[in-house]
Formats: C-alpha cells, structure tokens, sequence
C-alpha cells in the first residue's frame, strides 16, 4: 500500500482515511491499476463530493427521510391574499362569537 | 402579520425555532426538527392538558419554484405564506403537517428564546380563514 492506508467499502469506491471529512470519497483505480505500486505512487486519485453528512452536523431541514421537496395544492378559484384572508377571518371569528374569541377590535 | 415584539405570553400563532417532533406513523418513525407555529387556541393552550397542535413552517425555497408566487398571493391550499423576518427567510405554514406536541416543550423553547415571533390580531384572523379553507375546501365567509 504503499504506507497508504484504505478502507475498502464496496468494490471500487473507497473512502479515505487520510482526510477528516468523511464526506471525501475517492474512487479506486481499476483492479489491475490499484495493485500496481506506481499507479498508487502517483496518487491520481479521482475525487468526488457526495451527499454524506458528516457526523458532527446535526441535520434541521429538510428532517430525515423528508422530501426535499413539498407538494403544494393550487386552486386559484379559492385564492384568498392576505388581506382577504383578514377579511374573512374576522367575519368566521364574529360568527363563531367567543368560541374563536379573535380580537376584532384592532 | 408580524408583531414588533412578542406578546407576553405563548399565544397562538407564535413561531418556535428548533422544536424536535419525533412521531411513529404506520409503524414509522419520522423525526423533525424546525420551526413551528402554533395552531392551538390561547384559551386550549392555558387549559391544563398536555399537548397543543403545532404546524411545520418551511422555507418557501423547499417548495417547487413553480408554485412560490401562488404561495404568495395565497392560491395554495396547504400553505400559508409568511414573509420573510430575519433571520427566518420567506416560508409558508404547511398544513399537511400538522403535530401534536407536549406544551412543555414550547414553554421550554420559551424559556431559552426559541420563542421567535408572534402574529398580529390580523395574522391570527387570516390563518384561522386558512385553516378553515384548508379543511373545509370553501372559502369562509
């Protein structure tokens, strides 16, 4: 190994021990290239980034597991803007009397 | 639709950064962790139960880029817009997650100010009209 050490995960993609981030991947050679000391000599390594959150960070959003992203419902036919929404809150609120108990006053 | 300062006590429509909401769905477990509104009435939240309802606030940028200007001029059933109010950016209440959460843990986001922001009377007034669209699929009034 030439005085590299590895890590091999499933074969041909090997995350590297020689970097903090475990976020680094690095992508092996070919079999035959990987066991040739000249080709691991040269460190022609190929390197990506991949979506692998390092164990510090603790993720807020999107939550595990979540869609990244939302459906949203459109209906335009029963679009209310914000001030119409007041509007007809406060009307709602009036008619439900203390139960909704939305101050109307202000 | 924002107050300049919070109301004195927790109230509905008052916004909590970083509030955890862990729930078994179906045998699932889905973990969330972000801010929330409060849905709860003042007068259900004094009462001496546990739980209070809460919804999700997501940023508006989670939503498909399609959507956003109907989320802004209120066309989308399960969103509620709200504006941007640093450091929180533009977002919408999502009604489709919509959780039950002990009381205590909003006191306790209270207590070490992850209580953010609370509505106006007019913010209130609009979101119960959007909750009753949400459920009713009519408009009230």
């Amino acid at each position: 190994m030439n005085g590299t050490t590895a890590v091999i995960v499933p074969p041909a993609v090997w995350f590297s021990t020689t970097t903090a981030s475990p976020a680094e991947v690095v992508t092996l050679p070919e079999p035959a290239e990987w066991q040739n000391p000249t080709v691991l000599g040269s460190r022609t390594y190929l390197r990506f980034r991949t979506a692998v959150v390092p164990r510090g960070v603790r993720p807020t959003y999107p939550p595990a597991g979540a869609p990244a992203v939302e459906e949203i419902e459109v209906m335009p036919q029963l679009g209310m803007n914000f001030d119409e929404a007041v509007r007809r809150g406060r009307l709602l609120a009036e008619r439900l009397g203390d139960a909704a108990d939305v101050d109307v006053g202000d | 639709m924002f107050l300049p300062a919070l109301r004195p006590e927790i109230s509905q429509g008052d916004i909590f950064e970083g509030v955890r909401v862990v729930e078994v769905l179906g045998g699932r477990e889905e973990d969330y962790t972000g801010p929330v509104v409060l849905l709860s009435h003042d007068c259900e939240f004094d009462k001496p139960h546990e739980y209070a309802l809460v919804a999700r606030v997501s940023p508006l940028d989670s939503a498909p880029r399609s959507s956003w200007n109907d989320i802004q001029h209120g066309n989308a059933l399960n969103a509620i817009y709200l504006p941007a109010v640093a450091p929180r950016p533009e977002s919408f209440i999502n009604l489709r997650y919509i959780h039950r959460l002990p009381k205590d843990e909003l006191r306790e986001a209270n207590i070490v100010g992850r209580r953010a922001t609370s509505m106006t009377d007019d913010g209130r007034a609009a979101m119960l009209a959007y909750l009753y669209r949400f459920f009713a699929r009519a408009l009230p009034g």
